[in-house]
């Protein structure tokens, strides 16, 4: 299809990430945000402290963080995995929600769209922000978690769930691909967010819309009845990162993942293009 | 903008959404798609090639999906758990290694865990991430140097795969319908169907379905079907499967820091579950082969139901409880009547029971109207 613009008329100009930098600076400057960043980072820390101070025997933590005694790498997937499940998606939810019906909302929407920047650029560089920012906040927690976890467990070597050891180095990049995987995840979330946020000229609105959608799709999630389901939903898959420390790594589960990722990115993006490049900007 | 043009634009985001429904992303790991056309080939010939099949290694994922229509019991299955019990209901996944008859291994994956079980040479780990706990056992050296697959070997090696597969075939035929129907794709690999039927009509089972892989003759997917259902009750299928023999390194167990381990010399086969049998009371088959119904007699199930049985005494208060809501449980179950008396019937999809008010149990993979002829026996 061919993408034709609101307005015949386009500028030439060369290839400027000015537009991206700025968006970029907004979106990391914002007091709010780091604020939320702040609290994400905090709790991994608070994890591996209360981890440290109580030193569960084997079989009493929870599963997960029973490795995280000989290395404190776990720390950082602990810290993330319960993020994911609720705090990481409402945070992502929130800043997706601000992308289009934040700026409709103070009414520079259209002064933006004057500047002149095309709508599918204006798109191309929320998006490209976006998914930025969600992996520098799952960076930033992964890296406390991470750093608090060494500082008080030691490198030593990794217990994967399959009862083998892995040495750190190893342990290190499975960490990583875990990560990059939930960061993944949450791209999909902040595509759908950025979807809803052209729906609304009320930016919390949108945010909420978001944070509802993924708390039905955990609770629809969790009724067994309905595992025909489960596989289309977003946040099926978001747990499958635990394959990656069984030993050899399950690659399956997380292939499928990725995949959901990707389809539900591309339902958000094409749907937020076909809205925004629609409708009638009046704020 | 005019109308058509907003429309085609809605138009991307609908079809992407249309293929995802279309192609149901990863409905089931399993994909088993219709069969390709194979060279046809009769139910011994299909037998010879199960039999023949040796392989010098495979790795692969196996999916069980278990519809036993099996009321919800509390404290079975569920939970990010990987026990062995959650087999029995829903779907669990497992990877599993072979590279020789003794490195053998195999995994049942939990949402949160994994339990393994590892057999090299004469040892044997089974593990338990989510209680962190191990078991070591050494085999005698004897079973140590018996193979636990191909299953042939256990019941001694045959004359010839033809020869025991005919023998085979003539020893299931009095009870049993073999036949072939056709091929199936299991895992992405071409594969033969072996059904087999019981002729007794009582039986509830339709039928049981092998899908056996037309190159190697490895059985790749295993199907019970139940009388009157579309569905499988019972299905272990490969969901991925490949023939290159693991390295070493998935065979190798030591336990990490931390670790409970318990040593423990005797293989735990079923002994102890047959002792238990035994103590409670007789045990007694009736019938053979598909609809053999076991009768345990002597039981204390028509004390339980009373509700004044020994078991109420000395009971800790816990005990109490489970008791209390297995009574719960028994009386309302259906109830039956014959010229022999009368009891509850418990029915699933695959196997019923009827406890009887005299003390009995009966239980078989055959109707109701089976278990209740029996029990006028």
């Amino acid at each position: 299809m061919s993408v034709a613009e609101a307005s015949t008329w386009r500028p030439h100009r060369r290839f400027s990430t000015r537009f991206y930098r700025s968006e970029l600076r907004l979106m990391s400057l914002r007091r709010r945000n780091i604020a939320g960043v702040a609290a994400l980072a905090a709790l991994p820390i608070v994890i591996a402290i209360v981890m440290f101070a109580t030193k569960p025997g084997p079989g009493e933590g929870p599963p997960l963080f029973a490795g995280m005694l000989d290395n404190g790498l776990i720390a950082a997937l602990a810290g993330l995995g319960i993020e994911l499940a609720l705090f990481l998606p409402i945070a992502v939810s929130v800043i997706a929600g601000d992308t289009i019906a934040g700026e409709a909302n103070i009414g520079t929407l259209r002064y933006l769209l004057t500047t002149p920047v095309g709508r599918v650029r204006l798109l191309a560089v929320k998006f490209a922000s976006l998914v930025t920012w969600i992996f520098a906040v799952v960076a930033i927690v992964g890296f406390t978690g991470g750093l608090t976890g060494v500082i008080l467990f030691g490198t030593g070597d990794m217990a994967t769930l399959s009862g083998t050891t892995i040495p750190f180095g190893e342990a290190f990049l499975r960490v990583l691909e875990a990560a990059v995987y939930m960061a993944l995840c949450l791209v999909a979330v902040g595509a759908i967010g950025m979807f809803v946020s052209t729906l609304t000229e009320q930016p919390i609105g949108g945010a909420v819309a978001m944070m509802m959608f993924v708390i039905i799709s955990q609770i629809l999630g969790a009724i067994t009845q309905l595992d025909w389901l489960h596989p289309y939903l977003i946040s099926h898959y978001w747990t499958s990162y635990i394959d990656l420390l069984r030993d050899p790594a399950a690659w399956d589960q997380v292939g499928m993942g990725l995949l959901s990722a990707l389809l539900w990115t591309a339902l958000g993006l094409s749907a937020a293009w076909a809205r925004l490049t629609t409708k009638d900007i009046t704020s | 903008m005019t109308k058509t043009a907003t429309l085609r634009r809605w138009a991307v985001p609908a079809a992407i959404g249309a293929a995802v429904v279309a192609t149901g992303v990863g409905a089931t790991l399993v994909q088993a798609g219709n069969g390709p056309s194979l060279p046809a080939k009769t139910a011994a010939e299909l037998l010879t090639d199960v039999q023949n099949s040796s392989v010098q290694g495979l790795s692969g994922t196996v999916v069980t999906s278990a519809d036993l229509g099996l009321p919800a019991l509390p404290g079975v299955g569920g939970g990010g758990g990987a026990d062995v019990a959650s087999l029995l209901g829903g779907s669990q996944t497992m990877r599993i290694w072979y590279a020789a008859p003794d490195k053998v291994r195999a995994a049942v994956l939990g949402s949160m865990g994994e339990s393994d079980i590892i057999r090299n040479g004469s040892d044997v780990w089974s593990w338990n991430s989510q209680e962190q706990t191990a078991t070591h056992t050494t085999l005698d050296p004897q079973l140590g140097s018996a193979p636990m697959w191909p299953p042939r070997a256990l019941a001694g090696e045959p004359v010839t795969p033809q020869k025991a597969a005919e023998e085979a075939l003539a020893a299931i035929s009095g009870t049993t319908e073999v036949t072939t129907d056709g091929t199936a794709e299991v895992a992405g690999r071409d594969a033969y169907e072996l059904v087999l039927a019981p002729k007794d009509k009582a039986s509830t089972i339709a039928e049981v379905r092998l899908a056996v892989d037309a190159e190697t003759g490895v059985p790749l997917r295993t199907r019970v079907m139940a009388a009157g259902k579309s569905d499988p009750a019972f299905e272990i299928a490969f969901a991925r499967i490949s023939f290159e023999v693991p390295p070493a390194e998935h065979f190798t167990f030591t336990p990490p820091q931390g670790t409970k381990v318990t040593e423990s010399t005797q293989p735990k086969l079923e002994e102890s579950k047959a002792e238990d049998v035994e103590n409670k009371g007789d045990l007694k088959v009736v019938g053979e082969g598909w609809t053999a119904v076991a009768v345990l007699t002597n039981g204390d199930f028509s004390s339980l139901l009373s509700g004044k049985g020994e078991e109420w005494k000395d009971a800790p208060a816990e005990a109490k409880d489970g008791l209390a809501s297995a009574q719960t449980f028994l009386t309302g179950l259906p109830q039956v009547s014959g010229a022999w008396g009368s009891g509850r019937v418990f029915t699933s999809t695959l196997v019923n029971a009827l406890i009887t008010d005299d003390g009995r149990i009966l239980i078989g993979a055959v109707t109701v109207d089976k278990l209740v002829e029996v029990a006028g026996r």
